[in-house]
């Protein structure tokens, strides 16, 4: 019954494509035969897309002449760019596909990875305990030349001298904005204030938010935590693309942050040596410790960027466009089958036209296949496919549409017989609707005929067409 | 005399397996091992063309046999004419499908 009920709603899925003066009569004609059908019922359900295609492109009906918005140049462009809109907004969205979306802030992204528990790929969550942090960083392993830590809390910070609010507070290690290559002046407390406070960094957000701009905040005083802390400086929203939202930095001492639980989580972060002996590392590697019990501790270190990222882009385009020649053999060149021809400025605007149409394909196709990181992890698995198809759609939709309005090509008409004499062309010929031509598809490519022909129709034919 | 048609192989051969008593759209999908979106569309193609005629069957009767009512195909004059013509084009199209008179005689 539940299968009836699906190859009903297919049918009804491809009524709806159908025209709407035809669409009952079809629907019930559909559903009249699907009661015979014993067997492949379901393919018997596809193939009614297949019959409703047909028909919105043979239909006389008003509304089927309507075409979809690809028909004209400006429309196809226009769903191209809310295309590549939405898969932007898709791709930026989560901080994962963002991060790969966007050049690292970091000077020496290469040379820094993040450390996280054994198992937890690009985790976004606080995975290395606080204690095992101050246990590395005591016993540098050699693959490191600098360890740094953070956690990011929910905490009360006194804003003004009558407010405070609640923000998201990193308790870090001093050396964070070191090993991040970030440089934060030094400041002292104002006269009067208290000479052991913590550096404490605002983002430029909270700085805007919550401090009202102040530009002489540096070395204010404040209470965070339960700790004096004064204002170091103000780091700009970009140079931060860690894991966690953070308003502010307190940077503690090794000896503030053993005074946290030893099991408090949070991220890890280490500069990489690199020498003659190690090179550096290119993807994710496993870091293996002794845990002072005779047995070992394991993480999972990834280096937070690789500036091969666009080489690896343009390795990707060639690849596609490379399996895309093999298997297309759609030309782009403009045959003309008499000597009429466009000027150079109506020739030109079709290059660019199909320019623009690949360049909105590359970036739905490259944000599209970010935002899919998460469900196909490597990011060519869906991009070269996608590159191919859509770099195919492109060459195969210019060749439809008429080089001087640039319009889809309607009408199709076979013209010729194939059984009647072998050596006689026979093929199929579209028209331009506003009268700029013909474009002849031959079905058997031959040496005096072997690609698509383009007849243009000078100005004296337009009479026919209006 | 206006031209005759012109039939497709696909074309002559829902065709004629129509003339052989196959009159609705599964039949003729079962007969000649068509797709279901070929045959739907070449129906209404040949219908178009005046070669074929189509008619819903009555609800009554589909209410007796408790069964959705069909849509019945039936071939017309010309549909017979240009029938005649592509079997003279594709001679093994009418032993594809026999005309069941054909058969007994």
């Amino acid at each position: 019954m539940t299968l009836r009920r699906l190859h009903i709603a297919i049918l009804r899925g491809a009524a709806s494509l159908v025209p709407a003066p035809e669409r009952a009569e079809w629907f019930a004609e559909w559903k009249a035969e699907l009661w015979y059908v014993n067997h492949s019922a379901t393919a018997f359900c596809f193939g009614s897309f297949h019959d409703a295609f047909w028909l919105r492109r043979n239909s006389p009906s008003p509304q089927a002449g309507r075409r979809f918005a690809l028909e004209s140049p400006v429309g196809c462009v226009l769903f191209l760019a809310v295309l590549a809109a939405l898969s932007l907004l898709l791709a930026i969205a989560p901080p994962l596909s963002r991060d790969m979306l966007l050049p690292s802030p970091y000077r020496h992204a290469r040379n820094l990875a993040m450390i996280s528990a054994a198992g937890h790929y690009h985790a976004p969550i606080p995975t290395v305990p606080i204690e095992q942090y101050l246990s590395l960083a005591n016993r540098m392993p050699n693959r490191f030349t600098a360890l740094t830590f953070y956690r990011p809390v929910q905490s009360r910070v006194e804003t003004s001298p009558q407010a405070s609010e609640e923000l998201s507070v990193a308790l870090a290690s001093a050396n964070l904005f070191q090993v991040l290559e970030i440089p934060i002046p030094p400041a002292a407390p104002r006269a009067g204030a208290r000479q052991s406070a913590t550096p404490l960094v605002l983002s430029h957000a909270a700085w805007r938010k919550y401090f009202d701009c102040d530009p002489h905040i540096v070395g204010r005083v404040l209470e965070v935590t339960g700790q004096p802390a004064v204002i170091s400086g103000v780091i700009d929203a970009g140079p931060w693309s860690l894991p966690g939202q953070v308003d502010v930095w307190l940077l503690q001492d090794q000896a503030h942050l053993a005074q946290l639980p030893p099991h408090t989580e949070g991220f890890m972060l280490g500069r990489i040596a690199i020498s003659a002996s190690q090179p550096r590392p290119e993807s994710d590697w496993s870091l293996s410790v002794p845990n002072g019990q005779g047995g070992a501790v394991s993480f999972t270190c990834s280096p937070l960027a690789e500036d091969q990222f666009a080489l690896g882009c343009l390795e990707i385009y060639l690849a596609s466009l490379l399996v895309l020649l093999a298997i297309t053999p759609l030309g782009l060149g403009d045959y003309p089958a008499n000597r009429y021809a466009p000027s150079v400025v109506i020739r030109l605007r079709r290059w660019v036209f199909l320019t623009i149409k690949i360049a909105l394909l590359v970036l739905i196709v490259w944000c599209g296949g970010i935002a899919l990181t998460p469900v196909f992890p490597p990011v060519p698995t869906v991009i070269v496919p996608g590159l191919i198809l859509g770099f195919r759609w492109a060459l195969t939709d210019q060749r439809q549409r008429c080089p001087v309005c640039l319009r889809l090509l309607a009408n199709p008409t076979p013209i010729g017989d194939p059984s009647q004499a072998f050596l006689g062309w026979y093929g199929t010929e579209l028209i331009c609707t506003h009268g700029h031509g013909l474009l002849y598809v031959p079905e058997i490519r031959t040496s005096w005929f072997g690609t698509q022909r383009w007849q243009y129709l000078d100005p004296t034919w337009r009479s026919l067409f209006s | 005399m206006a031209a005759e048609p012109k039939l497709s192989h696909t074309a002559a051969i829902i065709l004629q397996a129509i003339q052989a008593g196959h009159v609705y759209g599964f039949s003729v999908m079962e007969t000649t091992g068509l797709p279901s979106g070929t045959v739907y569309p070449a129906l209404r193609r040949l219908e178009r063309d005046g070669l074929i005629r189509s008619q819903w069957e009555s609800q009554s009767i589909a209410d007796a046999g408790q069964r959705p009512a069909r849509k019945y195909y039936r071939i017309t004059r010309p549909g017979r004419a240009t029938l005649a013509a592509s079997q003279k084009r594709y001679p093994l199209l009418a032993r594809l499908f026999p005309v069941p008179s054909e058969e007994n005689a």
